[in-house]
C-alpha cells in the first residue's frame, strides 16, 4: 500500500515544518521511513518545497489549536508565550487529533497537569477550566445514549 | 419560479436561524453538515455518537418549509483506507430524519491511513493524487454511499495550497471520468476554484472548458481572507466580484445546475452582517432567475 504511505507522509509533512525542511535538504534520508515509489518520493519532495506548504502547516496548527482555544480561553491567555512551546510538545506526544473537541481539550489539559514546567499562576486556571471541560464531556457522554434522529 | 430555476440556499450554522427569521422567503433550502450534528467519541467506542439534539430538532422543523441537502466532511473518500461504516450508518440515520435531496462529500483527504478511525485526522483537507488508482478508490466508496443513502451523490473540488506535482490527469478530467464510471455529480465550489486561481495561477476558463458541464449539480459561493501571502477559503466574507461574473457567464451552460449555496462560518456572522447575508441571497435569487431565462432562451426554437 504505497498510496497509504504517501498519504501518511503528506500528513506528517503538514504537521511538521521541521520535516519539510529536512525533506528540502535531503529527501532520500528524510523520506526513508516511508514505503514510497520513486514517483511518490519525487512528488513529496516537490510538495515540501512548494510555497503553499507554509499555508498547509499554518492551517494545520490553527485547526488543532481551535478546540483548546474555544474551550479553554483563559488557560490560553494564562499560558501566554508558553502556549506555543507547550502545545507543540503536546502535538509531538499526541500526533493524532481527536475529532471530539471536548475530548481533545481534556487530553491537552491532562497533558499539562502532568508537567512540572508550567508558568506561575497557570495551575489554578488549568484546574478551573479543565473541570468545566470534564463536566461538559460527561454530559456529552450521557447524551450519547439518546438518538436525536428518531431511530 | 420555474422548474429550471436553480434553488438558492444557505449552509446551516448556528447563526442561520436568525437569517431564516428575517428573510426566509429568500431561502429555498438549507444545507446541513451532518458531522456537526454530533460529537464523535471515536471508533470502537460504545455509544459513539452524541447528538446535538437542539440543532436536529430545529432542522427537523425547517424540513416542513425548506428542502434539506446533506454535505458531509467526515468520510474522507480519497484516504487509502476502508470507509468508516459506523460513520456512514450515522449519516444514513441523519438522512432518514432530514430527507436529503442529495448528499455531497469532499475531494480531499481528512483521515490519515495507518491510524485508527477517526482519531487519525489529518487536521485539515489535504490534496489527493489524480490517477487511476485514486479513481478506483473513490469510485468504490461513491458506490457504497449511493447504496447506503439512495440519493444522488456529489463531490466537491477543494482549495489546494500545495498541488501534487506531475498528476496523471487534471481535476476536471478526474471528475468527468468519475461521473462516467459512477454517475456521481459535482459540487462546483467557485470560491475554491477562485482561491486556486489566486494561489496557484490556475486559469478558470481552462478549468471550465475541461469540465463536462452536465455533471455540475450544485455551486458553492463564499468569501475568504489572506493568511500571509495565501488566500484561504475561510468562509468569512461575502462572495468576491469575479465569482459573480463566473456564475453569470457559466451558470446557463451548466444544464443540470439545481442549487446555489452560500457558505459562511457563524463566527463571521457579525462581520458579514444580517444585511450582508440577505444581500447575498438576493443576488443569488437574481442570478438563479437569469440562469432560468437564459436556459429557456436556449430551448426556444430558432
Amino acid at each position: 500500500m504505497t498510496l497509504a504511505s504517501f498519504q501518511r507522509a503528506l500528513t506528517d509533512l503538514t504537521a511538521s515544518p521541521a520535516l519539510c525542511r529536512a525533506v528540502r535538504v535531503d529527501p532520500d534520508i528524510a523520506l526513508d521511513q516511508y514505503h514510497l515509489t520513486q514517483k511518490e518520493a519525487m512528488r513529496l519532495a516537490g510538495i515540501a518545497g512548494s510555497k503553499g506548504m507554509e499555508a498547509n502547516c499554518m492551517l494545520y496548527r490553527a485547526n488543532r489549536l481551535a478546540p483548546v482555544a474555544l474551550n479553554c480561553p483563559a488557560l490560553c491567555d494564562a499560558l501566554g508565550d508558553d502556549l506555543n512551546r507547550l502545545i507543540s510538545a503536546y502535538w509531538d506526544a499526541e500526533p493524532n487529533t481527536n475529532v471530539h473537541f471536548l475530548a481533545e481539550t481534556d487530553r491537552f489539559c491532562c497533558f499539562l497537569s502532568r508537567r512540572s514546567d508550567l508558568p506561575e499562576g497557570v495551575a489554578p486556571v488549568l484546574e478551573r477550566e479543565h473541570a468545566l471541560v470534564v463536566a461538559r464531556l460527561a454530559a456529552s457522554r450521557a447524551m450519547a445514549r439518546r438518538s436525536a434522529f428518531g431511530d | 419560479m420555474t422548474a429550471t430555476t436553480p434553488l438558492v440556499g444557505l449552509l446551516y450554522n448556528p447563526a442561520v436561524p436568525a437569517v431564516l427569521d428575517a428573510a426566509g422567503e429568500l431561502v429555498d433550502f438549507v444545507e446541513v453538515i451532518p458531522d456537526r450534528l454530533w460529537y464523535d467519541f471515536g471508533a470502537n467506542t460504545a455509544d459513539r455518537f452524541s447528538h446535538a439534539h437542539g440543532a436536529v430538532d430545529e432542522l427537523r422543523r425547517y424540513t416542513e418549509r425548506h428542502a434539506v441537502i446533506g454535505h458531509g466532511i467526515g468520510l474522507s473518500l480519497p484516504s487509502a483506507m476502508p470507509l468508516d461504516e459506523a460513520l456512514l450508518d450515522e449519516v444514513a440515520s441523519s438522512h432518514r430524519c432530514l430527507d436529503y435531496r442529495w448528499y455531497s462529500e469532499h475531494l480531499s483527504m481528512f483521515l490519515t491511513p495507518e491510524g485508527s478511525v477517526p482519531d487519525a485526522q489529518a487536521g485539515m483537507g489535504l490534496p489527493m493524487v489524480h490517477d487511476d488508482e485514486m479513481l478506483g478508490l473513490v469510485g468504490h466508496k461513491v458506490r457504497q454511499l449511493q447504496d447506503a443513502l439512495d440519493v444522488p451523490i456529489l463531490l466537491e473540488n477543494a482549495t489546494i495550497f500545495s498541488p501534487i506535482p506531475d498528476p496523471d490527469m487534471s481535476e476536471p478530467e478526474f471528475m468527468n471520468r468519475l461521473h462516467g464510471e459512477t454517475g456521481c455529480g459535482m459540487l462546483l465550489d467557485l470560491h475554491n476554484l477562485y482561491a486556486n486561481t489566486v494561489n496557484l495561477g490556475w486559469a478558470p476558463e481552462d478549468y471550465l472548458r475541461a469540465l463536462n458541464p452536465e455533471i455540475v449539480v450544485e455551486i458553492h459561493l463564499a468569501g475568504g481572507d489572506w493568511l500571509r501571502s495565501h488566500y484561504t477559503d475561510s468562509h468569512s466574507r461575502r462572495t468576491p466580484d469575479p465569482i459573480w461574473a463566473w456564475l453569470h457567464e457559466w451558470g446557463p451552460r451548466l444544464t443540470n445546475l439545481a442549487a446555489i449555496t452560500f457558505e459562511y462560518h457563524e463566527s463571521y456572522h457579525n462581520r458579514i452582517g444580517l444585511d450582508g447575508v440577505v444581500a447575498e441571497l438576493e443576488a443569488m435569487q437574481s442570478c438563479a432567475a437569469d440562469i432560468a431565462i437564459a436556459r429557456a432562451a436556449r430551448l426556444e426554437p430558432a
